[in-house]
């Protein structure tokens, strides 16, 4: 399978201020890619570029191999998108805004059908538009989105508005979407649970810089877990590992997380940390999987940029 | 592409102001004309009555509905902005715009058509409740309606200016702004007797054929065309300046 989204030293300038600069994406395809950065970070900035609604500065973007300059056309017939809080014709109904958007795509009426019923909206689609919550809103603007069953939707912020229930259930619509569909959807977030959560892909940015990529799973380090250890006396713990030639991660808050030997059995290593601990003379009262989180790769690739200074404040 | 786009034009109009834009300027220029002539005393020619009206409207009704009528179109975009969604479908960028600018035109003259149909009802219905009587001599709407059309075709040119305007600034009193200065321009013109210096004036063309179109009707005909010619090239250059321009 090739990318969906491909970008090469992708850059833009507003002036003086590089907003994105040298961004190189491989969004493949059927992932679910997560755009995860800071608010200010660029990740709008990005996507308008790759919809071709920004002229870069240097670079291109290509989606599925068309690039957006050269054959904008060829590259925005698979393409559904929403941009920040969706843009929306207040005064029409929901079916109408639909309608507008389906009849310029040339679609069969029943595709504005098909999308009310997935995004729940059906008995809403008499109402205004302009009477919708936010959370109808961005629904309207993912059925929208959804017309024509594109085979890459973008998607910049999309549980932005919704109450609990709704982000759990965008969630899972966007999870299924590559099984159900075929389609591959990038999704910008400044959340880091919602990516963690919904991407099988990650991209972080900060301060327009793209400083990490790669399948989700490698993030977290599948081959590197680690056990937490609660002991009494976390120094005296770790000079104790160190003897017995361990690898500490992390010591603090009467815990110590030790590294497991790569390729071994968890169980089995686990056990002999213990015994060499409870040798040394150590009280374990807690013994527990830590398993990586994405605060964590993110701390360490990004959150020294994301809250060096500036505007932007690191995703939460 | 085309007709999808210009239905999808037409669409997004479809709210109770649309109408009001539509025909505010004509049922004003009915409602002025029922009121005077039902007010009068003495019941005019049509002919003075035709004369009297093509200054009204090509002076200030035309021009200034123009204005309205462009922002008005333009603002349903700039308000839901809506330009990333327009923008980000499969259409050729220039193409929507030209559609855009295409629908306004459209507008402008069912307004245009609809301009004499009201002024001839509100004098003949002002006529017959008047103490005056009806308007005599011949009704005359067929040269009326020759004189309208001229001078349409010659507001092309400022109609193109005020489109591009209204597209390119996401506020309307840019554009609001600049139909106000163009008529008051056009206005100083005639107030300091230099009307000929304002001939090829966009906001005065129509103005020059209303005032020239008895003495030197091939003047006006040309006028017609300057602006006919002007207002297309105007419309292409805004397709092509809209189309390279990042829009939000």
């Amino acid at each position: 399978m090739g990318d969906a989204i491909a970008t090469e030293d992708l850059t833009k300038r507003f002036g003086a201020v590089e907003a994105v600069s040298g961004v190189a994406l491989r969004v493949p395809e059927r992932s679910v890619y997560g755009f995860l950065g800071p608010n200010g970070s660029g990740k709008t900035t990005t996507i308008r570029l790759i919809l071709g609604l920004l002229r870069p500065t240097a670079g291109t973007a290509r989606i599925f191999g068309h690039d957006i300059r050269r054959a904008r056309l060829a590259a925005l017939r698979a393409v559904g998108a929403v941009i920040e809080t969706p843009a929306l014709y207040d005064h029409l109904s929901g079916r109408e805004n639909l309608e507008i958007t389906r009849g310029v795509l040339g679609l069969k009426r029943s595709e504005t059908d098909r999308v009310l019923e997935l995004t729940g909206l059906t008995g809403a689609q008499r109402r205004r538009a302009g009477g919708y919550s936010l959370g109808m809103r961005q629904r309207l603007g993912l059925a929208r989105a959804l017309l024509g069953s594109p085979r890459l939707l973008l998607l910049d912020e999309p549980t932005n508005g919704l109450d609990p229930d709704g982000i759990q259930e965008m969630r899972g619509f966007i999870r299924s979407l590559p099984e159900r569909t075929g389609a591959t959807v990038f999704l910008s977030s400044h959340l880091l649970s919602e990516v963690e959560q919904t991407a099988t892909h990650v991209g972080l940015i900060s301060k327009g810089r793209l400083v990490l990529q790669d399948r989700l799973a490698e993030l977290l380090g599948a081959g590197e877990a680690t056990i937490r250890f609660g002991v009494d006396d976390p120094p005296r713990a770790a000079a104790a590992l160190g003897a017995a030639r361990r690898e500490t991660v992390e010591t603090g808050g009467g815990e110590i997380r030790v590294r497991l030997s790569p390729g071994a059995d968890a169980d089995a290593d686990a056990g002999a940390i213990n015994a060499a601990l409870v040798n040394a003379g150590v009280t374990v009262f807690r013994i527990a999987p830590a398993t990586r989180r994405l605060e964590d790769v993110y701390m360490r690739h990004a959150g020294a940029h994301a809250t060096g200074g500036g505007d932007a404040h690191p995703p939460v | 592409m085309l007709i999808r786009l210009f239905s999808a034009e037409l669409r997004k109009l479809r709210e109770p102001v649309t109408l009001l834009a539509l025909f505010a300027a004509p049922m004003l220029a009915g409602a002025l004309m029922f009121a005077g002539i039902a007010a009068g005393e003495r019941a005019p020619e049509w002919a003075d009555v035709w004369e009297g009206m093509t200054g009204f409207w090509m002076l200030l009704l035309a021009p200034l509905s123009a204005t309205a009528f462009a922002a008005f179109a333009a603002q349903i975009e700039h308000r839901a902005r809506g330009w990333d969604h327009q923008l980000m479908l499969p259409a050729p960028k220039w193409m929507t715009f030209a559609v855009k600018a295409a629908v306004v035109i459209l507008g402008l003259w069912v307004m245009t058509a609809l301009f004499p149909l009201a002024v001839a009802a509100g004098g003949w219905l002002g006529g017959q409740i008047g103490a005056g009587g009806p308007l005599t001599g011949q009704v005359g709407l067929a040269a009326f309606y020759r004189l309208i059309v001229l001078g349409a075709a010659a507001g092309l040119c400022l109609t193109a200016i005020q489109i591009w305007a209204s597209l390119r600034f996401a506020s309307f009193i840019a554009p609001v702004l600049l139909g106000f200065g163009g008529v008051a321009v056009t206005l100083a013109g005639m107030i300091f007797r230099q009307v000929d210096r304002i001939e090829l004036w966009p906001w005065g063309m129509p103005m020059w054929i209303a005032l020239t179109i008895e003495e030197y009707p091939q003047s006006a005909q040309r006028l017609a065309l300057y602006g006919l010619a002007g207002g297309l090239a105007v419309l292409i250059a805004m397709t092509l300046h809209l189309s390279r321009r990042e829009m939000r």
